[in-house]
């Protein structure tokens, strides 16, 4: 009778205890990104003489990761961040083991908030609602459709002419290079991601730094030179470009764009 | 002497049976039940007579074993069938309630302006002399009551149950055979009941709430049929004791404790289990205990090999008589139910989940018919996530109810009600899975203290001539995660004879119901009442019909509409069941229709029945959301069974179903059909029975769910314009068992 009862209860307890698929082991993985210090608002002078402060950088930005031994994906992420402040920027349910994250800018859906896809953070209200906004010229560059991926507020100082650039883009899927990571079951691990926001006035053809052109936009003579200004504006053509080439025929707003691809590297 | 004395028309409150118990000094008069003496000018085909019936009144009051002494073969079932329709204040020795074998001449009318005498077959037995334990031959007083009910309600006896073929004898799955129950899919036991979808209706068995009724799939009730004594549909209206359901109730009552031992034990291919209660000691105290354990592996290594399908059940009770009037009882009971399918070598786990109940329940009654019930009960609700992941409802319930009948054309109810859910889950690590899962997590699985808390009166006016007008008011409040709601339930009903043979019904009522996990999972549910309360408007009307030959025609049309109603999708048109969402979904949404049943109880010799559902199940109905039918519409339901008693206690049963299929998605425009094929199917049940004793019996049963092996169309394909039918099974359940009832 007792061994009866001993296999009743056992019975009874193994019944209530059923778990044998094991969830495969997943972590999350990503970037530290860290601002330089003319991003955190540190004054710097351009090649042509412009003593620079950015005074605000809003960045949005995919995560994604990628398991180099599956290439199986994990959950990517969107934010909407300060980039004056240190984040850290990760995808979720990476397979354990090693990894590649990526950062690629990207502009939002129209018709939907800014803070309903993305995780906001440092973000004020009244710079999330630029980020939900289609009223920022588009589509220079492979037809951008979308709300903005930069927001950025930039005063340039020279012999006594004080002018600031204030805008938000679009941008294409802009990334960064793969910053590798070491996954974790259950546990988040980044890499530090170096954000430099002075790059966005670097010109890719000749590596100079210039912030004159974009002070000449200001055409209104308000002292800020908008969004339509900087849409209207050509970009100075290079030596021995031709005229008629892409490079001496995009707006202002298009070399921002194409400059914000150096935007991310990796830390040294 | 014996007397009935009969309030209302169907089922009076209170009924008063006063006799000599005893061996020979009972030589009561012809009584006439209300309800058969209803049917009196209806039934003149019948014989008419007087049936001697000799039952046992419990130690709470209910009918148990009835025998019949005399009486004609042809009107047995319907005096049976009344005396077990009522409960009675039990006999008592002194203080001590104790269950008292009473005879009784029931009167089933004939066409004769007076009752006849009742006739003495020759075969009839003479009266089987008490045992033992009868009371002494002392003049004991015997009361009845039964709970307040809705003139729409539906009910099914364990004696009906039994023979609805492919219920399998489980009550509640004999719940399909009634009118308004929409299926799903054929043999699965979720229903939509005028509209509303299983997530809003509630399921309760002595009162207790629980998450589901029924075990994964296709498997039987959680709680062992031989403690059930009846279950209810209450589609609209419902009694006062019974809240926060926008849809529908199903409610599953008890049998009274026993006077003598009472077993029943069953053997099938897939499971077994049995249940034995008995009195202790000088009859004031009874206990019992029962369960059920599947053994599928073997059925489904040939059918579905990979596949797992595990159920149990317990259930255990005890209760003691403190005194005449006042009885305690403890009733505890669970569920635990485990499927997974095997891929790839791993055990993929596709549901787990259990729940157990404690219902500490003290019962008084008072003069006159009054009853006061206080009870507690605890729970534990757990549904597993993944891996070693579950969610946790540790519940407490208080609920306290106190029935005064003020006199014969009045009756009052006062009652309240509370329910606190401690809510817990484990919550996964945020960074192993994606956000939108983690934030659903949060919202289904964070812990948190949940609150309901309902208060109501209820009024039923008898103003004569067996007309019964029926109010209740209802108010729920619900707190969750700091947000508090308030849910009025106003709900009235009335019932009102036309004639001696016909009957006009009616009932409307307002019900809330906070924010519901479209699938019932135990311990899931939505943090902080997102969406706001669902309401539903219930209101319906109908009539019913004595017929000759004790058959009796019901027919209600009905029209609820429902506001911030969950379900799986939104319309017909979604390409897909979606996950269910905290947001209301298809709201406003609405159900009407028509429904109707002829026939006579299934616990009769001969029995036939038909029952039929015309509905239309609406979701959206403004400029914002367009009307579209429910994916789950179907606009037939119709069943039509029959039992016969072959004689050498060899009874058939059969039934068939069809219906209506659900609405077509058009993936071609313009190609394929609107509706998706109609389904038939035929169940057939054949029972084959020895005598064990005196009382008990031994059955073996064969029994069959879709035994023509017809299957189902659940969507359909299309490619190139031309679309192909997608079906499934088909699903037949066969079941060849023993049952033993002591």
């Amino acid at each position: 009778m007792s061994r009866a009862w001993s296999a009743l209860a056992a019975l009874a307890l193994v019944a209530c205890v059923p778990a044998t698929d094991a969830r495969e082991p997943r972590g999350a993985a990503g970037v530290l990104a860290r601002p330089s210090e003319a991003t955190r608002g540190a004054t710097f002078v351009t090649d042509d003489g412009w003593t620079v402060r950015i005074e605000a950088l809003y960045l949005r930005a995919v995560v994604s990761a990628q398991s180099t031994t599956t290439e199986e994906y994990g959950s990517p992420e969107e934010y909407v961040w300060n980039a004056a402040e240190e984040h850290a920027l990760y995808a979720r349910a990476v397979r354990e083991g090693p990894a590649s994250v990526q950062v690629r800018l990207q502009p939002g859906f129209t018709g939907r908030r800014a803070d309903e896809g993305a995780t906001m953070l440092g973000v004020p209200p009244d710079v999330a609602a630029r980020f939900d906004r289609v009223d920022e010229p588009l589509g220079a560059i492979g037809g951008d459709v979308g709300t903005p991926a930069v927001v950025v507020r930039a005063t340039g100082e020279k012999a006594g002419r004080r002018v600031s650039i204030d805008v938000g883009y679009s941008t294409t899927s802009i990334e960064s290079p793969d910053f590798p990571v070491e996954v974790v079951r259950d546990d988040l691990r980044v890499t530090p991601m170096r954000v430099v926001g002075e790059a966005l006035f670097g010109y890719s053809d000749d590596g100079v730094r210039r912030f004159g052109p974009l002070a000449d936009a200001d055409t209104s003579g308000d002292g800020v030179a908008d969004t339509t200004e900087l849409e209207v504006a050509r970009a100075p053509c290079p030596e021995g470009v031709d005229p008629e080439d892409l490079t001496c025929t995009r707006s202002l707003l298009d070399l921002l764009r194409l400059q914000s691809s150096s935007l991310f590297s990796v830390e040294r | 002497m014996a007397t009935w004395r009969g309030l209302g028309r169907v089922a009076p409150p209170v009924l008063a049976l006063a006799f000599a118990s005893g061996r020979a000094s009972a030589q009561p008069e012809a009584v006439v039940p209300p309800e058969l003496a209803a049917e009196g000018p209806v039934a003149c085909k019948d014989p008419g007579g007087t049936v001697r019936i000799e039952a046992v009144v419990g130690v709470e009051g209910a009918i148990e074993d009835v025998t019949v002494l005399e009486g004609d073969e042809s009107i047995r079932a319907a005096a049976v069938s009344a005396v077990r329709g009522h409960r009675f204040r039990p006999a008592r020795r002194g203080e001590v309630p104790v269950a008292a074998r009473i005879r009784v001449d029931v009167h089933v009318p004939s066409c004769s302006p007076a009752p006849a005498p009742a006739p003495a077959p020759a075969k009839t037995p003479a009266p089987a002399p008490a045992p033992a334990k009868t009371p002494a031959p002392d003049t004991v007083d015997v009361r009845g009551v039964r709970d307040t009910f809705t003139p729409t309600e539906h009910s099914l006896g364990r004696a009906e149950i039994r023979d609805v073929p492919g219920a399998f004898g489980d009550p509640f799955r004999a719940i399909d055979v009634l009118p308004g129950v929409v299926p799903t899919i054929s043999g699965l036991p979720f229903y939509y009941i005028r509209g509303a979808p299983p997530s809003a209706v509630g399921y309760f068995i002595d009162e207790v709430r629980v998450p589901y009724l029924f075990h994964f799939a296709l498997g039987p009730g959680v709680l062992h049929p031989a403690v059930v004594d009846a279950v209810s549909v209450h589609p609209a209206s419902f009694p006062g004791r019974f809240g926060r359901y926008a849809g529908a109730i199903v409610e599953g009552r008890t049998k009274e404790a026993p006077t003598e031992l009472r077993g029943e034990g069953n053997v099938r291919l897939v499971d077994m289990g049995a249940y034995a209660e008995s009195p202790l000691g000088d009859g004031r105290a009874a206990v019992g205990i029962g369960g059920r354990f599947s053994y599928t592996a073997a059925l489904l290594s040939l059918f579905a090999p990979g596949v797992t399908i595990a159920y149990r059940d317990y259930n255990a009770r005890a209760s003691y008589a403190l005194d005449e009037r006042t009885r305690v009882s403890a009733f505890a009971f669970g569920s635990f139910d485990y499927a997974s399918q095997e891929e790839d070598g791993v055990e993929k786990v596709a549901f787990a989940s259990e729940f157990h109940r404690l219902d500490l329940r003290l019962d008084r009654a008072s003069e006159g018919g009054g009853q006061t019930r206080v009870a507690l009960t605890v729970g534990l609700d757990r549904t597993r996530l993944e891996d070693a992941r579950f969610a946790r409802d540790h519940l407490l319930a208080l609920r306290a109810r106190h029935r005064r009948v003020a006199s014969d054309a009045l009756e009052l109810e006062l009652g309240a009600d509370a329910t606190v859910d401690f809510l817990s889950g484990d919550l996964p690590s945020p960074y192993a899975v994606s956000k939108s899962d983690y934030d659903a997590a949060l919202e289904l699985f964070a812990p948190r203290t949940d609150t309901a808390a309902g208060a109501w009166l209820s009024a039923l006016l008898r103003p004569g001539r067996g007309i019964e007008l029926g109010a209740t008011a209802r108010a729920d409040v619900f707190t969750s995660a700091g947000r508090v709601l308030f849910g009025p339930s106003p709900r009235l009903h009335a019932r009102v004879p036309v004639t001696r043979a016909l009957a006009l019904l009616a009932a409307m009522g307002v019900s809330p119901q906070p924010p519901t996990f479209a699938i019932p999972l135990p311990a899931v549910g939505y943090r902080g009442l997102p969406g706001g309360l669902t309401f539903g408007y219930q209101k319906s009307a109908g009539a019913e019909l004595a017929l000759p030959a004790r058959f009796r025609l019901s027919a209600t049309g009905f029209h609820h509409s429902y506001v911030n109603l969950r379900d799986f999708t939104q319309s017909a048109e979604r390409d897909s069941i979606e996950l269910p969402t905290a947001d209301a979904q298809g709201s406003p949404a609405q159900a009407y229709g028509l429904e109707a049943m002829i026939g006579r109880k299934l616990s009769e010799r001969y029995a036939a029945y038909a029952s039929y559902t015309l509905s239309r199940s609406v979701r959206g109905s403004s400029t914002r959301l367009p009307s579209s039918l429910s994916p789950f519409d179907r606009t037939h339901v119709l069943q039509i069974g029959g039992a016969v008693d072959l004689g050498r206690r060899w009874r058939l049963s059969s039934r068939l179903v069809t219906y209506t299929g659900w609405p077509a998605l058009q993936l071609v425009p313009g190609a394929g059909a609107t509706r998706l094929a109609s389904f038939l199917r035929f169940d057939a049940r054949l029972e084959k029975s020895w005598q064990l004793r005196r009382d008990g019996r031994i059955s073996l049963v064969l029994e069959g769910l879709n035994v023509t092996g017809t299957k189902e169309t659940i969507g359909q394909s299309c490619e190139g314009g031309a679309c192909r039918p997608q079906e499934i099974g088909p699903v037949v359940v066969p079941s060849i068992g023993v049952e033993a009832v002591l």
